[in-house]
């Protein structure tokens, strides 16, 4: 049974929506079905260079501390010398920033979808 | 309001519009563009403002097209759809509600016809309804948009009808409690 806030809530007449309404509409499809699609992002291409990224500083912080006989004297106090570089350097630091601002673009397009 | 028929003609079409004819798709906008305008202004109350929240319902629809699966009726994926929308324009976005003070002065306008002021104070109270906490004022909406059908405004919603009867008993409250609250306000029978 019907009472008084019913009868309020469901009498509303409908609108009408504007006669260019329609016509609008269709003009924002076909100027989107026109429209080049969207450059995906490429994942690909990051996981590789992620993962190269990635084996080259496990390499240059993990391999020095091998016997230096193993891997050549040499070869061991330069890669000493690239760590001892890009701890200097703040790569860690960059690295991290780059990550970060990577981050929350990635979180603000998803929060704008 | 959500009684609309026409399964098949949405089937049709939509399945055109993916084979690549576009202009197709203007008879899914010219279907569907009183039903959502109407739902988008139930949740704003401002023409303008609902037809650009439609519109973008219609382009969000286009390019998810192909994501409606035929299980459930287009209108039902559309005020999802509609919906979803319609929340995130709310969450960014506060409606220009009438004081409610102002609902005291419409009783002493002593207005002649009668039926003004009748219609003045359902569209307080309808606007009341959009003050309300976010899943009652959804419960609200679609239940009298779907014309008091249950099902399709669960549907819609995408919660079981007893959740939507649990929200609809709260909310009704929560708005009658604002209403007894608002002096001057008092519901009559026979609005506009």
């Amino acid at each position: 049974m019907q009472d008084d806030l019913d009868y309020v809530l469901g009498a509303e007449r409908p609108i009408e929506p504007s006669a260019d309404f329609a016509r609008t509409v269709m003009r924002a499809i076909r100027n989107e079905a026109l429209a080049p699609p969207p450059i995906p992002f490429p994942w690909r291409r990051l996981a590789i260079g992620a993962a190269a990224t990635g084996v080259i500083a496990a390499a240059v912080t993990l391999l020095p501390q091998f016997d230096s006989g193993w891997l050549g004297l040499q070869f061991s106090v330069r890669l000493q010398h690239i760590n001892q570089a890009l701890t200097g350097s703040g790569a860690f630091w960059l690295a991290a920033g780059g990550l970060v601002s990577y981050l929350s673009v990635k979180l603000s397009l998803l929060t704008t979808a | 309001m959500g009684a609309h028929t026409g399964h098949d003609e949405d089937a049709r079409d939509v399945q055109q519009v993916l084979a690549g004819d576009i202009n197709t798709y203007a008879n899914i906008v010219g279907r569907w563009q009183g039903p959502i305008v109407n739902l988008a202004y139930r949740f704003c109350r401002e023409q303008g403002l609902a037809e650009e929240i439609a519109q973008d319902v219609f382009l969000k629809a286009f390019r998810a097209l192909g994501s409606w699966r035929q299980e459930s009726k287009f209108s039902t994926w559309l005020y999802a759809l509609a919906l979803n929308l319609c929340r995130s324009r709310m969450r960014r976005w506060r409606p220009d509600l009438r004081p409610l003070e102002e609902a005291g002065e419409i009783a002493d306008l002593n207005l002649t016809d009668d039926r003004i002021a009748r219609a003045e104070e359902a569209e307080i109270v309808r606007r009341m309804v959009l003050q309300l906490p976010g899943k009652y004022r959804e419960a609200i909406v679609l239940f009298y948009f779907h014309d008091m059908n249950l099902a399709e405004a669960a549907a819609s919603l995408k919660i079981p009808e007893g959740t939507l009867k649990a929200r609809l008993h709260r909310g009704r409250a929560l708005l009658r409690k604002k209403i007894d609250g608002s002096p001057g306000l008092s519901l009559s029978m026979g609005v506009a």
